[in-house]
């Protein structure tokens, strides 16, 4: 989606330039995401390419190199999924004065959730500042991540350090919530993204305590609550009282690797791979080479929609690099990936390798 | 590095850093010490005592230091510190009414009285003096005064219309003080006690709740300005070196009987020490007692409050004038001591007043 002119009509510090150490969980590093958008970069002919000097030839490789490299997200079904149930939530939501529905994103890594969550804080947010594009002071999501070994006053400053505000270690807990759900309520947070929820250990203390918590933003902010964490379900999120709450109010949404067994997963799998390729700005790549290599890709990439995005994102710049301009399977070789699809990858290719040489015995 | 606020508001011209920090506080529901800790460092190191860092200020209202010193005078190296008043006041309600988190505190220059776009009086600061501003619809001559005084700030500088308004009040004083009950020759005196009924109402309780020194000016200031003029032009001035009864000095006194509405023969200073005094005070210069940042130094934040004797004292003179409607015995600004104690000689005996002081 482009983004208009009316959708950036903002306060002026968010269109500011933002500087370093300004993540997702703080507003500035958050509105930065929300407004960057990759534009592709147009793809030179040979005959356009010939009379341009080194320099900017080179700096046309060096466009096309960051495009790959932040190449545009492509709508997984997870991602539609979570759209779909988020913007009802909100909805629904709206009017509620307690007991208001969230959901819980939940998988291994490496499935996406994390960017599943961005993006339904992004869609929402441009929905919500193309209708209120004059409001300097609304900020429509809160997006937080769960520290590891959190505790509830960490939980409460993560919240705090989104808004800005960076309490000495002398602040009462008392008041570090209070800010929070003061800010919220008056910049108009309606939707609040918790990741690494997996961080929260209902089977201590400390995070019993801290999912205690989390429970009491959900009720003072009026907002949907969307949470991630990896395979919350196995790590005890829903058991005991505290556990049937959540278990109660919140939706869960699996994330999933892709799988490659049925006629239909396969098809599915070839249109995620047929998606990415229409996105390259190669000169010699023809289209549909990676289409015919998605049974390969799948290999690669164990059904992660991450490693395939780092698999093929790479193999782009690599083949710009060397100025093949195309992805072979060569290339997509050389791509080191993460340790668990490299693993499912060799294993994968045991098993053939001893199903072949099965078949070679039997016959 | 300090991010930004996710509410800001502008800060208000000559508006106190403590005020816009409140203001801050309020909108962002940070306690105000904390947010005065995040921007400011120990003057000293380990003392309490701290000082405001600019740029500080800069990164969490996300805006420019120079846009900022404009607005905060504490911000500004230029900014004159005699020229402005000691204490911070309540400003114009409709001059700040835009500005979000409360109300604002400003500094203003010591010849700001009235807001002449709106018709509020701002006056001396005052303990105890509240958001709520007397407006001036009904004292159409004081608006004017404001104008002239402003006038005569710009011709002759801050410091010397300083000088000036405060010989003003003290002469105005002496003769409302007095007026009633000593010939002065005037009949001025009743003129503002009837400005001062429709700024403090007559009635018991509200007329102490209504009370402050500040309220008190507002009856004499167009006389006050009127006759800081004869003292700030140096022309008029300088007909107060000479001695009493020689013809400079007595040009300058008729001009001052004039101005204070004074006929017949009680326009010469021989028949009304008043006029003497006033031309031998109007030679004295002078000049504020304290400044803003020389007075709050060694407080936490740059401020400091009330003392419970100011307070007490506040007090005793609004009970002291919701029993004498005498608005002039309780000025606490100016020092009476040096009043005229010649009386003249017809006036001798004739109050209680005046035999009382004779003994």
């Amino acid at each position: 989606m482009t983004l208009s002119s009316s959708d950036l009509d903002v306060a002026s510090w968010l269109a500011d330039e933002v500087p370093p150490d300004n993540p997702l969980t703080t507003k500035e590093g958050w509105g930065e995401f929300v407004r960057h958008e990759p534009e592709p970069p147009v793809l030179l002919t040979a005959q356009q390419l010939l009379p341009l000097p080194p320099r900017q030839r080179a700096a046309d490789d060096e466009r096309r190199r960051d495009y790959h490299a932040d190449l545009p997200l492509v709508n997984t079904p997870v991602i539609k999924r979570l759209l779909g149930t988020g913007r009802l939530l909100v909805q629904l939501n709206r009017k509620q004065i307690s007991a208001r529905r969230g959901a819980i994103l939940s998988g291994s890594s490496g499935t996406g959730k994390t960017t599943a969550l961005a993006q339904l804080g992004r869609a929402h947010e441009l929905a919500i500042r193309k209708r209120y594009p004059r409001d300097g002071h609304r900020l429509p999501v809160l997006y937080v991540t769960v520290p590891p070994a959190a505790t509830a006053r960490m939980l409460a400053v993560e919240f705090a350090r989104f808004f800005g505000l960076e309490f000495g270690s002398r602040a009462n807990l008392t008041d570090i919530i209070n800010a929070v759900c003061h800010l919220a309520a008056h910049t108009h947070v309606d939707l609040v993204l918790v990741d690494e929820i997996h961080n929260i250990s209902l089977a201590t203390r400390t995070g019993a305590e801290t999912s205690d918590q989390l429970k009491y933003f959900a009720e003072r902010i009026r907002a949907t609550f969307v949470l991630a964490g990896v395979e919350v379900e196995a790590q005890g999120l829903f058991a005991g009282p505290r556990g049937r709450q959540i278990a109660g109010r919140f939706t869960v949404i699996p994330a999933t690797q892709f799988a490659h067994g049925t006629t239909a997963q396969r098809a599915e799998w070839s249109a995620l791979v047929t998606t990415m390729e229409g996105m390259l700005r190669l000169h010699e790549h023809a289209p549909g080479t990676l289409a015919g290599m998605a049974e390969y890709l799948y290999q690669r990439s164990g059904g992660m929609i991450g490693s395939l995005s780092h698999l093929i994102r790479g193999a782009a710049i690599l083949a710009i690099e060397d100025g093949t301009e195309q992805i072979t399977q060569d290339l997509l070789d050389i791509v080191p990936l993460d340790y668990a699809a490299q693993t499912s990858y060799t294993t994968s290719k045991t098993r053939a390798g001893k199903a072949g040489t099965r078949a070679a015995q039997a016959s | 590095m300090l991010k930004r606020l996710p509410i800001i508001d502008a800060p208000a011209t000559g508006e106190t850093v403590k005020s816009y920090l409140q203001r801050l506080s309020a909108l962002n529901a940070v306690a105000y010490p904390e947010l005065w800790t995040w921007v400011s460092v120990p003057r000293v190191p380990g003392r309490s005592s701290r000082v405001v860092v600019g740029g500080r200020m800069a990164e969490l209202t996300d805006r420019p230091l120079t846009d900022l010193a404009r607005a905060l005078p504490e911000l500004s190296a230029a900014t004159d510190w005699t020229a402005l008043r000691d204490n911070p006041q309540h400003g114009c309600p409709r001059c700040t009414t835009r500005r979000l988190g409360g109300t604002v505190m400003r500094l203003f220059a010591h010849h700001d009285y009235v807001c002449r776009k709106h018709g509020y009086w701002i006056g001396p600061p005052d303990i105890c003096q509240g958001p709520d501003l007397p407006a001036l619809a009904r004292t159409p001559d004081v608006l004017a005064a404001q104008r002239r005084h402003h006038q005569l700030a710009r011709q002759h500088g801050p410091l010397a219309a300083f000088d000036a308004i405060v010989h003003g009040f003290r002469i105005c004083t002496v003769v409302w003080n007095r007026g009633r009950t000593e010939d002065f020759g005037t009949r001025i005196w009743r003129d503002w006690d009837e400005r001062l009924d429709r700024v403090i109402p007559v009635f018991g309780a509200r007329s102490v709740e209504l009370f402050s020194h500040s309220r008190c000016h507002i009856p004499i200031y167009p006389e006050a300005v009127a006759v800081a003029e004869l003292i700030a032009v140096p022309a008029w001035q300088a007909l107060t070196v000479y001695p009493p009864g020689s013809p400079h000095r007595q040009r300058w006194e008729t001009e001052l009987a004039d101005r204070l509405g004074i006929t017949g023969s009680a326009r010469f200073s021989n028949d009304l020490p008043l006029l003497s005094w006033a031309g031998d005070r109007a030679a004295e210069r002078i000049r504020p007692a304290h400044t803003y940042v020389g007075k709050n130094l060694n407080t936490f934040d740059g401020t400091r409050a009330p003392s419970r004797r100011s307070q007490r004292s506040h007090q005793r003179s609004a009970d002291f004038f919701a029993k004498h409607r005498n608005a002039a015995d309780t000025f606490l600004y100016f020092d009476y001591d040096d009043e005229p104690d010649d009386r003249p000689v017809r006036q001798q005996g004739t109050s209680a007043v005046s035999q009382a002081r004779a003994m």
